[in-house]
Formats: structure tokens, sequence, C-alpha cells
């Protein structure tokens, strides 16, 4: 078991070592779609795993998150940077626990495109803005909870024989959740290690679009 | 030989970080993350019948490194733990490690590759009941070894293929508890995930899973075929579910192929900007925790809500509820008739925690737990267990 579980890493350790030399210069694109740039943020936030999770549900952990853009989340539709200040402004309100933009102002996008701008997060770039973002302090959304209910056979849930025993003194409902409850448990995926994948493609696609009314177009 | 896996481990992931490339690419998030925690623990070895308490100190670190570049990126994260434990005679530590790596590359715009290694050690030593050297628990020491390769595609505008395939592997070191609880599992998955509108994505799914268990007696081989829809409602509500068809047929002499149904559903729900509720439920087949039954039919719902009081106080609680249904229909050769029993399993979980930011890097944080093992199934390893602890967490 023990050689097998070797074999297992080496295998992904050849896989990556063949891949990441065959990386390929992205194509630009049109703007950035509210999916890629949830998707990235999601990434940077260390709410999922690449490529695990569909658009809605990138888009239901950020709302669980309190991270929503103005009009909602629409995978297609084009960010702005009314929205992409007003989504950086809520990460940094979640990590650090102060209000940036107050509550008489939060309908104004140019309210949320200031407070980026003096908590020294330009907008002119997506991928120096997330950059700059660490994984949130406290990651008790949905995630952790739904791997324990899926019947899906590709998460990680696992079985053990014996209930209860932690392997890490993690919380259940906390981050790097690891209690080995012999059925109901999950990997912490939710919390694991995470940069974006395509930040460096985002930031070599075009720039965002500019919001129509916002004073401070980076373009 | 554990160390030295680990060792290797550490080893082969320091070798391909600079071979990749990326050690001209500076490591632009690199996080410090640590937990010390004091816990009381009012029933150590999860005993129904002699109770036992201690405090705990647990002390979690987590060392994050990320390296992206051009839409490839390197995520490795290693979380060592340990834990003392005041009154627990026979061994009065465990140290626990995990390690995750996350590699990912964009080929274009059409093709991504995502790969997933996920490796835990942990010791569960062997505990006795107090003054009567009986066993309440083998030596449960294990790894864990999950990797996880996928292949994602765009076929046609707003439609997506993505290929995966998962191994898994659970160990054991007491070789007695190995042969009845070691296995290994592989799984590949399919699905054709199409846009159908801005705010809704539907898909087709399969699914074929084999697990082997060393004993033979609960391994099974499966295949799923089904679907899952989400939906963005509006900007305060998302969910999905998702459903479909397994027929399962097992490795023990005597238990019956199994077609069933399964569904799972999830939502989320954010009630105002300081309120959100998820929650989600899920039905069938699924693995079990002991050799005499092959599978089992599992229901399990959750609930869980998350509360900012002010700006640096915020709260989060959670309840899960599952339970497993045994029948005779899938007892295996190691059942006993005369001895043992059908019936079922419920486990009932439900945690508190509360979290005062003290600064931008340092939280306090107060919690408590409680689980509820009962079983007409393994009636002696019914326990109730609950813990309170009192954290200091910061993020550097």
């Amino acid at each position: 078991m023990v050689s097998r579980c070797i074999n297992a890493l080496a295998m992904f350790m050849i896989v990556g070592g063949l891949t990441l030399p065959m990386t390929v210069q992205a194509q630009q694109g049109g703007g950035v779609s509210h999916w890629k740039f949830a998707r990235d943020l999601a990434l940077r936030l260390g709410l999922v795993q690449p490529n695990t999770a569909t658009p809605e549900d990138v888009f239901g952990l950020l709302i669980a998150e309190g991270v929503v853009p103005k009009g909602g989340w629409e995978a297609n539709k084009v960010l702005t940077v009314g929205d992409f200040a007003r989504v950086v402004v809520q990460v940094l309100e979640r990590a650090s626990g102060e209000t940036l933009v107050p509550a008489g102002d939060r309908d104004d996008d140019n309210a949320f495109i200031e407070a980026a701008k003096a908590a020294d997060y330009n907008l002119e770039s997506i991928e120096q803005t997330l950059s700059g973002m660490k994984t949130l302090p406290d990651k008790t959304g949905p995630a952790a909870n739904r791997e324990a209910t899926t019947t899906d056979p590709k998460s990680s849930r696992r079985v053990f024989g014996q209930p209860d025993e932690r392997a890490s003194g993690a919380d259940f409902t906390g981050n790097n959740t690891f209690p080995s409850d012999n059925i109901l448990d999950p990997l912490p995926e939710a919390s694991a290690p995470v940069a974006p994948s395509t930040v460096a493609q985002v930031i070599r696609s075009l720039p965002v679009t500019p919001a129509p009314t916002s004073p401070s177009n980076p373009s | 030989m554990r160390l030295s896996t680990v060792l290797k481990m550490t080893m082969a992931t320091a070798v391909v970080i600079p071979f990749s490339g990326f050690a001209q690419e500076r490591a632009d998030l690199f996080e410090f993350h640590n937990r010390l925690r004091v816990e009381y623990d009012d029933n150590v070895r999860q005993s129904k019948v002699a109770k036992q308490d201690s405090l705990k100190l647990i002390e979690e670190a987590e060392f994050v490194v990320n390296f992206d570049s051009q839409g490839t990126y390197i995520g490795v994260r290693y979380q060592p733990s340990f834990v003392w434990w005041e009154d627990r005679d026979e061994d009065e530590t465990d140290l626990h490690h995990q390690l995750d790596a996350n590699l990912s590359h964009d080929f274009s715009d059409r093709l991504s590759l995502s790969v997933k290694e996920l490796f835990r050690l942990a010791e569960q030593p062997e505990l006795q009941q107090e003054g009567e050297g009986a066993v309440v628990r083998e030596n449960n020491d294990f790894i864990y070894n999950s990797l996880n390769a996928g292949l994602t595609g765009q076929i046609v505008e707003n439609t997506i293929g993505v290929i995966d395939v998962r191994h898994a592997l659970v160990a054991y070191e007491d070789s007695d508890v190995g042969a009845d609880n070691d296995y290994d599992q592989l799984v590949i998955g399919g699905d054709i995930r199409h846009q159908l509108q801005p705010e809704m994505t539907v898909e087709g799914q399969l699914r074929y899973n084999t697990t082997d268990y060393e004993d033979n007696l609960r391994g099974s081989e499966s295949v799923q075929i089904g679907g899952k829809v989400s939906r963005v409602f509006s900007q305060q509500m998302q969910g999905n579910v998702r459903l479909g068809y397994e027929s399962k047929s097992f490795d023990s002499a005597g238990v019956e192929d199994t077609d069933t149904p399964y569904i799972d559903a999830g939502l989320v729900f954010v009630v105002s900007d300081s309120t959100r509720i998820n929650g989600g439920l899920g039905w069938g087949q699924a693995q079990t925790p002991t050799s005499k039954f092959a599978t089992q039919e599992r229901t399990s719902v959750y609930v869980g809500l998350s509360q900012d009081v002010s700006n640096r106080l915020s709260i989060n609680g959670s309840v899960g509820y599952t339970t497993g249904d045994f029948t005779a229909d899938e007892a295996t050769s190691a059942f006993n008739p005369a001895t043992d029993s059908t019936g079922t399993e419920d486990v009932v979980r439900a945690s508190l925690r509360g979290s005062y930011m003290l600064n931008r890097s340092n939280w306090l944080e107060l919690g408590v737990q409680y689980v509820d093992l009962t079983s007409d199934i393994r009636p002696a390893s019914e326990f109730d267990r609950t813990r309170v602890n009192l954290g200091w967490r910061t993020q550097l």
C-alpha cells in the first residue's frame, strides 16, 4: 500500500513536471467575463480547486461569503470596473472586518472604486490586485458541508472505521476541516492551497471593460 | 516507513518546483497560518460506558506557497499538527501531517488540465479502557492518498467537456486493522456541461467507480449515470441538484447487485449583508464503516448559518445528520446472524464557533463541537462527545 501511495505521488510529480513547460501564451480576448474573474478570485481566496466547480458553484461560494457584483453574478457578462472594485472591496471588508464603504454609498460604484484605491488597489491590473489578496481568514462557507452530502464518487470523501477521531484537531465547520468521522467528513478541499490558474492569462488579456459611469477608467 | 514517506514527498515536491521553470517566477503568494488552541474534551476515547475527559493543547501550523505564470500554477500546502493530551495515559501526543499540491495549466482558452494531490499521515494510537486494559481502539495510524487528474475542454460555445480520473487509497499501519479496512479506489468521470442561460448550467454525468478492499468483503464496482442542474436564482440565492441512477455490483459472495437512484442538493441563501444560510441533503448508496456490510443506503442533511454580529465578530453554526440503513441483503460473510444485527446507524454533529478579529492578522476563537453516534450494527462503538475550545489564530 505504501509503495502504491508513493507511486501515485510519483505519477503526480511526473505529470506536473511534464506539463509545466508546455505553457502556451493565452489568446487575447474581448474582456474578462464574470465567470473567469470569479474563478480566479475563488481560487485566490481558497474557496475552490481548479476545474472542480461549475460557474454556479463558484458563484454560490462567493455569494455565501458576501462577495457579489451590483447586479449579481452572470457567467457570460463582461466585468466592469465598477464590478471589479465592488468585489475587491467586499473581499477586503471580509478579510479586515472593517467597513470601507458606508451603507449609504453602497449603491454607488464610484464609492467602491475610491475605497479600493484608498486601500492601495489601483484596479489597473487584475493580476496585481488578486495577487495582493490572501485566502479568506475564516472559510466557513458551504463547501465543507456540501462535500458531506455529495453522492459523487469524484469527491474526496473517505471512509474510516473509527468515527470522530480527528486527524488534525480541526473543526467540523472551520478552516482545515479534517475530522475523520466514518462517513460524513470531507477532506479540506475548500481550504487546500490554491492560486489562480488563469490570473496570468487574465492580465494578459484585454483590460477590464470600464463602467460607463466610472471616472477612473483605467483604459 | 511513514517518516520516510513524508521525506520522500517533501523532497519530490522540492525537486519538481524548480524543474518546472517556476524557479524563475516569484512566489507571489506565501502564506503562513497558525492556530493554537486549548480544548476540553469530555470523552477522549469515544466510549459510551466509561467517559473520561481531558484537556488538550492543539497546535496547527500551515504553510502555503503558490506559483503562477502564464496560465499555469502550482499550489503547495503543508500542515503539521500536534495534539497534547493532558489525561490520556496510553499516548499523550498525536502528530499529523497534511500535504496538498495542486497543478493547473491552461493549454489555451479552450483546454486546461488540473492535477490535485492530497496526502495525509495521521497518528491514532491504540486506546485502552482506563483501569481495565480493554482495547477500545486499535492502533489506527494510517496514510491516505488521493490523486486526481482532470482535463477540461470547450466543445462548442457554452458547452464544455470534463474528463477526470481519481485514485485514492487508505492504508493502516497495523496489519490487523489494515486487513479489514485498507482499500484503494479508482473513479473515472465524464461530464458534459452546458450553459443553458446566463444563470443556469445543466450537466450530463457519467461515473465509473471501483473500490477494492484487502479482504474483498466491501469491494464494489459501480456506474452512475445522471445529471446536475445549477442555478443562480438571484443575487442572494444559488442552488444545485445532482441526481441519477447507480448500478452497483459487489465482490462479496452472496451480496446481490443493486440498482438505485441517487440525489444530492445544496442551497445557499444570503439573508442579508450579515447573515448567510446554507443547507443540503444527499441520498444514495455509500461505503460502510464495517466489513459486515457491503453497502448502505445513506441519507444525510445539513444546515449552516453564518452571522456577522459586528465588523469584528462572526458566528458560524452548523448541524448535520446522517443515517445509514444496513440490511441483511447487503450483509457479507463476516456478518454472523447469531451475534450481529442489522438496522441503522445515526450520526448527529453540531458545531458553533465565534471568531473575533483582533486585527488584520489575529483572531480569537471560541468553539463548541458535539458528536453523537448511535448504531444498531455496532452498539459497542456508540458514544457522544462534546469539545469546547479557545484558540488564537494568526495569518501572515
